[in-house]
């Protein structure tokens, strides 16, 4: 049993759900059925006069377990859409029965979580609660169907729930409560509930109310330029990537001219549809199966009990505040170490207004003055002293890295482990400079870490398990999923972003159209193009990270072709990228970034093709994924796929790299030794 | 094709707003005002099979087949049918078409056709449409507003402003110059109010005292709608050699809203003889075209290409062509790949200056090129007319009272 239903004196029913397998309440197959047995019940029972549900745990509803989701039989959606039709049935006779019902959420409130909340006539929220509120589906490759596409615009109007369903965006109670999504906050929740249901013995659900529906139709002159324009503040994003997307809308689009029984239907028509789509497998498996394994460090090469107090951070420029202030908003002591006062006090105000901001959003209840209490602010090496792990973040020079390696390991204790947060340097070089380099490990993460959910862990040639282990358990602490990666110039993420940058430039100085370039990049799926990408991280580090591989490789070195578009753009033009005010783009003091014009020197008549060029940007990373497969710096599917998406948001719809190169199969070769013969050995997959 | 054009009338073009003279006119009294005036000059309309009339938002008074409607209203006999279609902007030609077509095929004698839209009383969207707002189009072809496609024109061939205002600026001049010298004056028909006072007998759209320095002045209006509704990045997912979507269309040149109706009767050759009737005009052959619904507006080209070759013509045989001005960009575009003279193109102005009734424009470009040809004494006319979906409608004509 996963819940428990009580009929009290005065007649009101409360269902408390308390799953009893999992540390949160997710909806299973269990769970739903049970929850259906007691709305059954309510709406059967004359003595029942009316429903108040809540949590027996800290939160309401995690969502729907996904592993559920993601163990369909793919031959057979319509045994999908049946088990939907008897979550409906159930439902639906709920809203239909005129006995108040009345749902009390107190924290994370999430997909079909808040799906079972729509239900209810009344949404209280539990004064103080955290946690988010909120559709994560669309992220997923899916959507609400579970009913929340038919019942959010019915209940919060159109826009709103777009944002909530397209945007995948997370609300705190606050902000539910201002859409009206949640519809009264206590902090007494139980005497409210009773209270309402007793004062309004009789009521009709919302979704019920036709007459308002009728205002949500596409063809009702309110929302006829919402919808207009939805589909293309949908593509402007997805550019055709997400089927998801598109099903979600169509969704909204027929069911808003539907009454509510038979818009369910349409819902899990097209939900089954999608979540049937072997893509759509692939984001799941790889965004939520994978990723929770990894989350819960499946991947840790030994079991370690290990709890961390107080960990050092060297270097308190921006990478070096964000990895300090996400430790601290995980409960840990810090030491944050700079040469120079100065950077410390910026230092500390970037981490107070890090905090303010956590704060003002609802994510986190610690006030910022406890919050600095934890923070050591030194230039003296001396307070990493009783640090268990130290991690440098200063500039990515070797020189500079060695030096401050070199100070930290006469400070620390024996035992403390030392960690690089390097997205370029070998790790075993860095190694060298402190002393017992088994404790030596990289930590990549991704700027801005609090934003970033990805760490790389690089293994040195020396690295032990034990300090893999300890550096995985504290990237669990810090709520960050970690990959394992082998040691080799620019590990695993940065390798092939730099592939795609790479595939970018060669193509402007072979004479394609910046704006053709940029355009693929997006339309392939990446976040950004690749001259934005190259000019956000600066045009002249791409040259000096160059010029080092180039004296680093000798002999081994493969001509990247984009020497002379860099030589050009920094030593010729001093054009070093956003930092400068000017890269591949202008980036005027109002509005948006532009091409730079002078581009043009490098455009040639050739026969501009964009699906050319959206192939190359793909195929270049797809092969720079097998070279690293290949070369065992990583092999396993989870972590290439998930570190691909989490670290520089490769092309989500495809479940990630590893999950792409199988789904083409034999293509994939194919594809390759033809852009090779067109392109280039680089596009040559080597065994 | 063996259908000839007797006559072809056609209301004033009113401002398309509230405050517009044809404003307090309903859509239907426009239509019966023409009918009953051309059953004045041409009796034997009475006798005609059928009437066929374009219209846009046909809902509200314009719905449910103002064709018939207005028949009954002007009080036709019974035996005359009526039947509503939409082509979006061509509707006004496309009913011509569909109406010279029944003639030449010998399934009828007379025929009446034309358009109405009373673009003030039934705003632009009236009438909902899955091919604005039904994801599974709109989503995929990137269904677009028709100013950011002429916008996207523009900026896909690198239109400046000044050359599309000056399209704007002799739009206004050479409607100015034709009402003047009563270029009209034979097929415009004054719209009277119920007492019977003269509410409008003009284009009352046309400024005369239009400058390029004005129009150079006004704001863009399609700038706000394509980066709030997202149209301007979604359309150039299918044109990525675009950075961005520049924005030039103006009030200034664009089509004007507005009220009006056109109305044409054709007969075939034998009804000609036997009731001695004097054609103005024969209709040659017509052409469709569609493209890209995105870009939407430069299929004219495609139509007219089409429709020369098919009978035999080169542009250069052409005399006069009427090319809606649906927006600058679109004359632009036309002027430059048809490779004509801008001075055949538009002779007396067009919807720029004098106004674009959505459902009628066909129709009444069609009476002013067989006026045009007339009184200028020449042979061949050619109208085209973009339109929504990406499709486009051309016809040619040929001067019967050419001497």
């Amino acid at each position: 049993m996963h819940s428990q239903f009580n009929i009290e004196n005065d007649g009101i029913a409360i269902l408390t759900l308390n799953h009893q397998s999992h540390p949160v309440n997710v909806l299973d197959e269990d769970l739903i059925n049970e929850t259906l047995e007691h709305f059954n019940h309510v709406v059967s029972n004359p003595g029942i006069k009316g429903l108040i549900i809540h949590s027996g745990k800290s939160s309401f509803i995690a969502g729907v377990d996904l592993s559920l989701l993601g163990s369909i039989d793919l031959e057979h959606p319509e045994k999908f859409k049946s088990l939907l039709l008897k979550v409906h049935t159930g439902m639906v006779a709920l809203e239909e029965c005129p006995k108040p019902v009345v749902c009390i959420i107190n924290g994370t409130t999430l997909g079909g979580g808040l799906e079972l909340a729509l239900c209810a006539n009344r949404i209280i929220g539990v004064e103080g609660a955290t946690g988010s509120i909120g559709f994560p589906e669309i992220k997923l490759g899916m959507f609400p169907g579970m009913g929340g596409s038919v019942r959010t615009p019915r209940l919060i109007g159109l826009q709103n729930a777009l944002e909530l369903i397209f945007k995948g965006k997370m609300l705190n109670l606050q902000q539910a409560y201002e859409i009206g999504l949640v519809h009264e906050i206590s902090n007494d929740p139980m005497t409210s509930a009773k209270k309402w249901i007793l004062n309004n013995p009789s009521v009709s659900h919302p979704c019920l109310d036709e007459a308002k529906r009728r205002t949500l139709s596409p063809y009702h002159p309110k929302s006829n330029m919402i919808f207009a324009a939805a589909s293309h503040l949908i593509r402007q994003d997805t550019w055709k990537n997400y089927p998801n997307a598109q099903a979600a809308l169509q969704t909204i689009y027929e069911t808003t001219q539907l009454d509510l029984r038979p818009a369910l239907n349409i819902e899990a028509n097209y939900f089954s549809k999608i979540l049937h789509l072997p893509s759509t497998q692939e984001i799941i498996k790889t965004l939520f199966i994978d990723k929770k394994r990894l989350d819960q460090l499946a991947h840790s090469p030994m079991n370690l009990d290990k709890h961390f107090i107080k960990i050092g951070v060297v270097g308190a420029g921006f990478m070096g505040s964000e990895i300090a202030y996400s430790a601290l908003s995980s409960g840990l002591k810090v030491a944050l170490i700079d040469n120079q006062p100065a950077q410390l006090e910026r230092a500390k105000t970037m981490i107070s207004d890090l905090n303010e901001k956590a704060l003002k959003h609802g994510k986190t209840n610690t006030k910022t003055t406890d919050f600095l209490n934890s923070l050591t602010l030194s230039d003296n090496y001396d307070a990493l002293s009783d640090c268990e792990l130290v991690i440098e973040a200063v500039f990515e020079n070797r020189s500079v890295k060695k030096a401050v390696l070199g100070q930290i390991a006469l400070h620390v204790s024996h035992h403390c482990i030392i960690a690089s947060n390097t997205s370029t340097l070998p790790i075993t070089s860095l190694a060298e400079y402190v002393n017992n380099p088994q404790r030596f490990i990289g930590i990549h993460f991704f700027s801005p870490v609090h934003k970033m959910q990805l760490v790389e862990m690089i293994w040195g040639e020396k690295t032990n398990d034990h300090t893999m282990a300890s550096a995985l358990l504290l990237a669990k602490l810090l709520r960050k999923t970690p990959i394992c990666v082998g040691d080799g110039r620019g590990f695993y993420t940065t390798r092939v972003v730099i592939s795609y940058l790479s595939e970018g430039m060669r193509m402007l100085d072979e004479g394609f159209s910046p704006a053709l370039i940029e355009h693929a990049g997006k339309a392939i799926g990446m976040p950004v193009g690749p001259l934005s990408l190259a000019d956000e991280i600066a045009l002249d580090l791409a040259l000096n990270i160059r010029e080092q591989t180039i004296q680093d490789e000798g002999s081994n070195w493969h001509d990247d072709g984009i020497g002379s578009v860099l030589k050009w753009m920094v030593t010729t033009h001093k054009r070093l990228g956003r930092k400068s005010q000017g890269g591949f783009y202008d980036y005027p003091a109002q509005g948006a970034k532009k091409l730079w014009p002078e581009l043009s020197h490098f455009k040639k008549p050739i026969h501009q093709d964009f699906n050319e060029i959206k192939e190359r940007l793909l195929f270049r990373q797809l092969v720079e994924v097998q070279h690293i497969i290949n070369a065992g710096i990583l092999t396993d599917p989870a972590q290439i796929n998930v570190g691909a998406i989490l670290g520089f948001g490769f092309c989500p719809w495809s479940g990630g790299p590893h999950a792409l190169i199988k789904s083409l199969g034999k293509n994939f070769i194919e594809k390759t030794n033809q852009l090779a013969t067109k392109h280039g050995d680089r596009f040559k997959v080597i065994k | 094709m063996d259908c000839y054009i007797i006559d072809a009338i056609r209301t004033p073009r009113g401002r398309g707003k509230q405050g517009g003279s044809l404003h307090t006119t309903t859509s239907v009294d426009m239509l019966k005002q023409l009918l009953l005036y051309i059953k004045s000059r041409q009796p034997h309309v009475t006798s005609a099979s059928d009437c066929i009339i374009g219209c846009v938002m046909p809902v509200g008074e314009q719905g449910a087949n103002i064709a018939k409607a207005a028949l009954l209203a002007a009080e036709y006999p019974y035996a005359v049918c009526g039947m509503q279609i939409n082509r979006f902007c061509s509707s006004g030609l496309d009913a011509i078409a569909l109406a010279a077509s029944k003639i030449a095929s010998g399934q009828s004698q007379l025929m009446l056709a034309g358009g109405v839209e009373s673009m003030s009383r039934v705003p632009m969207l009236s009438d909902g449409g899955a091919i604005m707002v039904d994801p599974q189009i709109t989503y995929s072809e990137q269904i677009v507003p028709q100013g950011i496609s002429a916008d996207l024109i523009a900026s896909l061939n690198n239109y400046n402003i000044n050359s599309l205002n000056q399209i704007a600026l002799t739009s206004h001049q050479r409607a100015a110059q034709a009402t003047q010298t009563g270029a009209f004056k034979h097929s415009i028909i004054p719209i009277t109010n119920a007492l019977g006072q003269v509410l409008l007998n003009h284009d009352e759209n046309i400024r005369p005292d239009t400058t390029l320095d004005g129009l150079n002045q006004l704001k863009p209006s399609f700038k706000a709608i394509g980066q709030m509704g997202g149209f301007a990045q979604s359309c150039l997912q299918k044109y990525p050699e675009l950075e961005e979507l520049s924005y030039y269309h103006t009030a200034g040149n664009s089509s004007a809203l507005a009220d009006g109706a056109g109305l044409v009767f054709l007969a075939s050759k034998q009804a000609c003889q036997t009731l001695n009737l004097a054609p103005k005009a024969r209709i040659l052959g017509y052409q469709t075209a569609a493209l890209d619904p995105t870009i939407m507006l430069t299929a004219p080209k495609d139509a007219c290409q089409a429709l020369l070759k098919r009978l035999n013509l080169s542009i250069d045989d052409i005399d006069v062509i009427e090319l809606n001005e649906a927006f600058a960009s679109v004359v632009l575009y036309f002027i430059e790949h048809m490779n004509v003279d801008p001075n055949r193109i538009n002779i007396h102005g067009g919807a720029i200056a004098m106004g674009h009734p959505l459902g009628a424009t066909g129709a009444i470009i069609l009476g002013t090129a067989v006026d045009l040809l007339i009184e200028r004494n020449q042979r061949y006319g050619l109208v085209s007319l973009c339109t929504a979906g990406g499709m486009s409608m051309a016809m040619v004509i040929e001067n019967m009272e050419r001497k």
